[in-house]
């Protein structure tokens, strides 16, 4: 068996063993490098930028602990530009393992702005069946979500008393990681017209791009990049609040697997042809 | 009877539903609403639904002792576990046992389910990510340059690296993605259109 052949065949333990390390050792040794931001994600930033403090804006956190990693710094780096500019934000979920996590993160980065509950964010919570209930917040908030995630009327709550129906808000940023996103784009976007953002895993965000072109969305968060670009743009709030910029921490990870990834298929791509050309040879 | 009258309230609601789409009058929107209420409600009847068929399903796993039984165990013991947890007001306050078995163990548990992809996506570029022909070529091609230029080492390799990716994202993807779209839009259009008008009857479990 020749060297090549040796090569191909190598125990796929030895793989996850490389993968394993290209992903703890950026944690030891973070090689810092710059990220460029993206038109898409700078589009986010300049229109969350240039609203009005006060206005109402809809951060729906629809991704559950499966695509936490990629998600949540994406929605934790949106909703505190929100806070930086005292948006009022309603933030909602249509994951039903994403109820708990979304209340997780809105409170805690609403203590790292001195944000009240009901009077600066309302976290509405859970309710199944998505596109159902995007429908209906086009009508009005109330029919689905009569209540918020702590039992209290939304008629109750201060600053919903102006917040009807999706017309009432700014926009939607939406954070998901399944096809939930593109029912925000059919019943949300579509039909009433509110404009939409999507903050999207790395896998799924190449089916998102018809719709920036289009626009129909006017910015797009993809993946862990899309975070790290945020938080990029960000950067003197991290700085300020000595928060940890975990998507920026996390492209060090990514930048190891990904050449290692490019690596093992260049390799594996030699040894094929190696072996290829002595068959011919050979034959 | 038993067929036609659930065919029938499909078409009426379906054609109802298309022309309300295109209608602003108060009695289309009234009927809209009324539609949305009866979405929700019906949406809640498949809830138990899918609890009944798991219970069953799992249930006689371990009744039968089939292969994998005592994962049908774990699975029981959890769902009526935090369904237990889950049935008080205060379960979702920080602290709560049902919080930290959502916090430590159901968090960690699909974490490690999605990273797991990682490792064999690593494997299988080794294994089967090969230039056979042009095509395969192409787009082994651009994988490496989208991989590369969607990380900060593609722009300290060359500038060049991330502007090709996005490229690669802006053009050729996204006019593949497009047609894709507009394939399935069609495709689910004339779905939608069968079942109305009774042609397609296979979600009523008929040829």
């Amino acid at each position: 068996m020749s060297i090549w052949e040796k090569l191909l065949q190598i125990d796929r333990r030895i793989i996850y063993l490389l993968v394993f390390l290209a992903a703890i050792i950026p944690f030891l040794f973070p090689a810092g490098l710059e990220v460029n931001t993206t038109r898409e994600v700078q589009s986010i930033y300049d229109f969350i930028e240039n609203l009005a403090p006060g206005t109402p804006i809809l951060l729906a956190a629809d991704y559950d602990p499966q695509t936490q990693a990629e998600n949540g710094p994406q929605a934790q780096a949106v909703l505190r530009h929100m806070f930086k500019k005292d948006l009022r934000v309603v933030i909602m979920t249509l994951s039903q393992d994403g109820a708990a996590l979304a209340e997780m993160f809105s409170n805690s980065v609403a203590r790292e702005y001195q944000k009240r509950r009901w009077e600066d964010y309302t976290y509405l919570g859970y309710k199944p069946y998505p596109s159902i209930i995007i429908l209906s917040l086009g009508q009005d908030f109330r029919i689905s979500y009569p209540r918020d995630y702590y039992n209290r009327k939304l008629d109750d709550i201060p600053m919903m008393q102006d917040i009807r129906n999706l017309d009432d808000v700014a926009a939607v940023i939406e954070i998901g990681g399944g096809n939930v996103c593109h029912m925000w784009l059919t019943y949300a976007h579509e039909r009433y017209k509110v404009p939409l953002a999507l903050g999207v895993t790395a896998v799924s965000g190449p089916q998102y791009y018809p719709f920036l072109q289009s626009g129909q969305l006017f910015g797009l968060l993809g993946g862990l990049k899309g975070a790290a670009e945020y938080e990029t743009l960000m950067d003197g709030e991290y700085t300020r609040l000595d928060l940890p910029r975990k998507a920026i921490q996390g492209m060090n990870v990514q930048n190891f697997v990904h050449v290692l990834i490019v690596i093992l298929t260049v390799v594996g791509n030699v040894a094929f042809f190696a072996i290829r050309r002595r068959e011919r040879r050979a034959s | 009877m038993k067929r036609r009258v659930p065919m029938l309230i499909v078409s009426i609601t379906g054609f109802l539903l298309t022309i309300q789409y295109f209608s602003p009058h108060p009695a289309s929107e009234m009927f809209y609403n009324n539609a949305l209420d009866w979405l929700v409600i019906i949406g809640i009847f498949a809830m138990p639904l899918g609890i009944y068929s798991m219970v069953r399903i799992q249930f006689h796993k371990v009744i039968r002792r089939s292969t994998g039984w005592g994962y049908s165990v774990i699975a029981l013991i959890s769902l009526f576990t935090m369904l237990g947890l889950g049935y008080t007001d205060k379960c979702l306050e920080n602290g709560t046992f049902f919080m930290k078995l959502f916090e430590y163990v159901y968090i960690p548990i699909q974490a490690t389910m999605f990273s797991l992809l990682a490792f064999y996506i690593a494997s299988a570029a080794y294994r089967a990510f090969r230039a056979r022909n042009l095509l395969a070529t192409i787009v082994l091609t651009s994988a490496v340059i989208v991989m590369l230029g969607r990380v900060p080492i593609g722009w300290a390799i060359h500038p060049l690296i991330p502007w090709l990716a996005d490229w690669i994202m802006n053009n050729p993807n996204m006019a593949a993605q497009r047609a894709i779209t507009i394939g399935l839009g069609l495709g689910a259009a004339s779905t939608a259109m069968k079942i109305v008008l009774g042609i397609e009857r296979s979600y009523m479990g008929m040829e």
